[in-house]
């Protein structure tokens, strides 16, 4: 049977805005393929154990919450995380687990909290809080339906080193950092993005792409077998018709 | 109130309020802070003026969940103890509602106290001008992040109102860190809390409040009641639950809830029955009986009153239409629409389920918190609902969350007008099956307006007032 072991770090600390919705969408996406899903929590202290995962998943939090996470990261998890990632594991962050592992965040009252260093970014807080819904046109895919959908609420500017690609250019919002149109990361198979919403339900073909990578590593997958998406299109559609865009 | 000048642009913009109050009424209007604003535009100290005139002060709830029926609790507490009191009626706890609320009220007779709701983000503004006797903080529970950026955010505002009114005695939820860390040494502070059963107190907590509110290292929990509401300590900088001055120990909970409640070391009230359903009902039953106690009103009156308590507006608001038992249920965050889902699956027989999910304002306009809602833990009551309809202004993020809770593709419909929704289920239902409808605030409201004639329910916006009168 087709299996999906994720990761979920730091479930208690990091679960903003619904980000748990993203792992919902994963574990139906397996289960109606027939696969099975296990969640592995992963809290501060516990040990990142990368063969027994197949992908990695972590939320969003706030600034007091992050000081505490970037201190159990900084003591090794983090560099056995960009070690697995290296090696080709997927991994999807989403806001403050997005800032946490850039190279670092730089808080509001100017304190610098140390970040993992996996993606070649880093975060500044900014004054105002950019907050309300997105739409992205991603560069995972050359053709069909290539936008993303998301809601996004925070404070940091990020800004993106050489050795990232952003995830996407930014249609309606704000983005990475109000500024360049770009919105999240992507190295290798990680991404990382401030849409929350959650990101996943909305984005069946993000869903599908965080899976694949995985089967692919795990089972060689080549490709995988479409779904019934009534609610998730009708979803999609109407958050790009809000946004006043045409559904692709 | 010295100068005659003052009195008389007070008198006159009470006056408008009333009378503006009375206008909206008659043009079928539920919007209650038109008049307040309107009345201080004449008379900018109007609020501060109208809280002063009352003769024995004032009581504020706030928090994030729970504050209007506590407060409706103890109001109704403060009447059968033979107060003729003001009271905010439910979603008029902006500063322009309230003074529409205390003028209208104060025209009908309730000159000697008010028990008013405050909004959590509306308490740094409206405490210096209410300058209340108490201030009761119910809980913080993650609610329309997006208007107040963070929850930490909503904790920071209500901490600023509490300062600024430094004579105002504090009762505090012990069982909520945050709530406990609102406790400050320059004045009289009580705590309330609840017990549970021995036994039932093992789950585990929810992510709200899991850092220390004072050094942000983890907490420990001995056990939990609720949510992220129990016993619990840090490690590192020993702030813990403070011990309580007012307990209510929880007997039996489901579709009615027995409670022993005891404050000041002797029993206040030996054994209280009460309609409304649910642990959080148990919260703020002995919120409202505790804040009764801290203002020195009678025992018995706190027990009368609580058997009495029928749900506050929108909490379960049930009528009958065209033969079928319909309930309106308020949702705004994931603990209230748990605890609703709680209720509607103690009850067996759930019926038609309609979930309108709006993102107005006033509803946040994020609705990510949906996902948070936990609808997989009712798998039971998701597939007896029949038919089950998506619906308001976001029905088709509602539609999703349902998909993705399990619940089969075809059984979901969408209807985004939740009063179509309504209809086309009451045409079609078998005879006698009852209705359920879930609505964020906004669609309630909007709702609730719209069957008001066709059904005679009594207009929300009424009844603080006539009550009060």
């Amino acid at each position: 049977m087709l299996e999906l072991r994720i990761a979920h770090l730091y479930p208690r600390e990091l679960n903003l805005y619904g980000d748990r919705g993203n792992l919902l969408a994963l574990a139906d996406r397996v289960r109606r393929r027939g696969g099975r899903v296990t969640v592995v929590p992963l809290g501060p202290g516990d040990p990142f154990r990368p063969a027994e995962v197949d992908l990695v998943f972590i939320g969003g939090g706030q600034d007091r919450e992050q000081r505490w996470i970037a201190e159990d990261l900084a003591r090794g998890k983090g560099r056995e995380l960009v070690a697995a990632v290296r090696d080709g594991m997927p991994l999807l962050a989403v806001c403050g687990g997005y800032q946490l592992l850039g190279r670092y965040y730089r808080t509001a009252s100017g304190e610098k909290i140390p970040g993992v260093g996996l993606f070649d970014l880093w975060t500044e807080a900014g004054r105002r809080r950019l907050i309300g819904d997105v739409a992205v046109e991603s560069d995972l895919w050359e053709e069909g339906r290539r936008t993303l959908v998301g809601f996004e609420n925070h404070a940091g500017r990020t800004w993106l080193g050489p050795g990232v690609r952003p995830l996407g250019r930014v249609l309606r919002g704000h983005g990475n950092n109000d500024r360049d149109r770009s919105e999240g990361a992507r190295w290798l198979n990680a991404v990382g993005t401030y849409l929350h919403g959650a990101l996943l339900p909305r984005n069946p073909r993000l869903s599908d792409w965080l899976i694949l990578a995985a089967w692919r590593r795990k089972y060689g997958t080549e490709r995988l077998d479409p779904l019934d998406d009534r609610w998730e299109l009708t979803a999609h559609a109407a958050a790009l018709r809000r946004l006043g865009l045409a559904a692709s | 109130m010295r100068r005659a000048t003052e009195r008389l642009r007070f008198a006159l913009a009470w006056r408008l309020v009333v009378a503006a109050g009375r206008l909206a009424r008659l043009a079928g209007h539920g919007g209650s802070s038109f008049p307040g604003l309107l009345g201080r535009r004449l008379d900018p100290r109007l609020l501060e003026h109208l809280a002063g005139e009352l003769e024995q002060g004032s009581a504020v709830v706030t928090g994030t969940n729970g504050k209007t029926t506590t407060a409706t609790l103890l109001a109704e507490i403060g009447r059968q103890a033979g107060l003729r009191l003001a009271h905010n009626a439910a979603g008029a706890n902006l500063v322009g509602g309230l003074i529409t609320s205390l003028a209208g009220q104060r025209a009908e007779g309730a000159r000697q106290f008010a028990v008013l709701e405050v909004d959590e983000a509306t308490v740094a503004r409206a405490m210096p001008a209410v300058r209340p006797r108490l201030i009761v903080v119910t809980n913080f529970f993650r609610d329309q992040l997006d208007r107040y950026g963070e929850l930490l955010g909503a904790v920071g505002r209500v901490a600023e109102g509490i300062r600024a009114v430094p004579e105002t005695e504090l009762l505090l939820n012990a069982d909520d860190p945050h709530v406990a860390s609102l406790a400050r040494g320059d004045r009289k502070v009580r705590f309330y809390a609840l017990k549970l059963p021995p036994g039932a107190a093992a789950r585990k907590p929810t992510g709200d409040a899991v850092l220390c509110p004072r050094c942000g290292h983890p907490l420990a929990y001995r056990s939990v009641t609720f949510a992220h509401l129990g016993d619990y300590a840090c490690s590192a900088c020993g702030f813990r639950r403070p011990a309580p001055d007012a307990e209510g120990e929880v007997l039996r909970s489901g579709r009615e809830t027995a409670l022993r409640i005891r404050a000041g070391g002797r029993q206040l009230a030996s054994l209280v029955r009460f309609q409304l359903p649910g642990l959080y009902n148990a919260y703020n039953a002995v919120a409202a009986a505790a804040a009764a106690w801290s203002l020195g009103w009678p025992a018995e009156a706190a027990a009368r009153a609580l058997a009495e308590a029928t749900p506050a507006f929108g909490r379960m608001e049930r009528f009958v239409a065209q033969g079928h038992p319909v309930r309106l249920a308020l949702v705004k965050n994931p603990a209230g629409f748990d605890a609703v889902l709680e209720t509607l699956a103690a009850e067996g027989e759930p019926g038609a389920l309609i979930v309108a999910v709006n993102d107005l304002e006033a509803d946040g306009r994020d609705v990510s918190w949906l996902w948070d809602v936990r609808f997989e833990d009712f798998p039971e009551l998701l597939a007896r609902s029949e038919p089950l309809v998506a619906s308001g202004l976001r029905a088709e993020d509602m539609a999703l969350r349902l998909a993705l809770a399990g619940v089969e593709r075809e059984r979901i419909e969408l209807e985004a007008d939740p009063e179509r929704a309504l209809q086309a289920v009451l045409a079609r239902l078998p005879g006698g099956r009852a209705v359920t409808v879930c609505l964020t605030y906004t669609a309630l409201l909007d709702l609730h307006r719209r069957l008001a004639r066709r059904y005679a329910l009594p207009a929300f916006w009424e009844r603080g007032a006539r009550r009060g009168a």
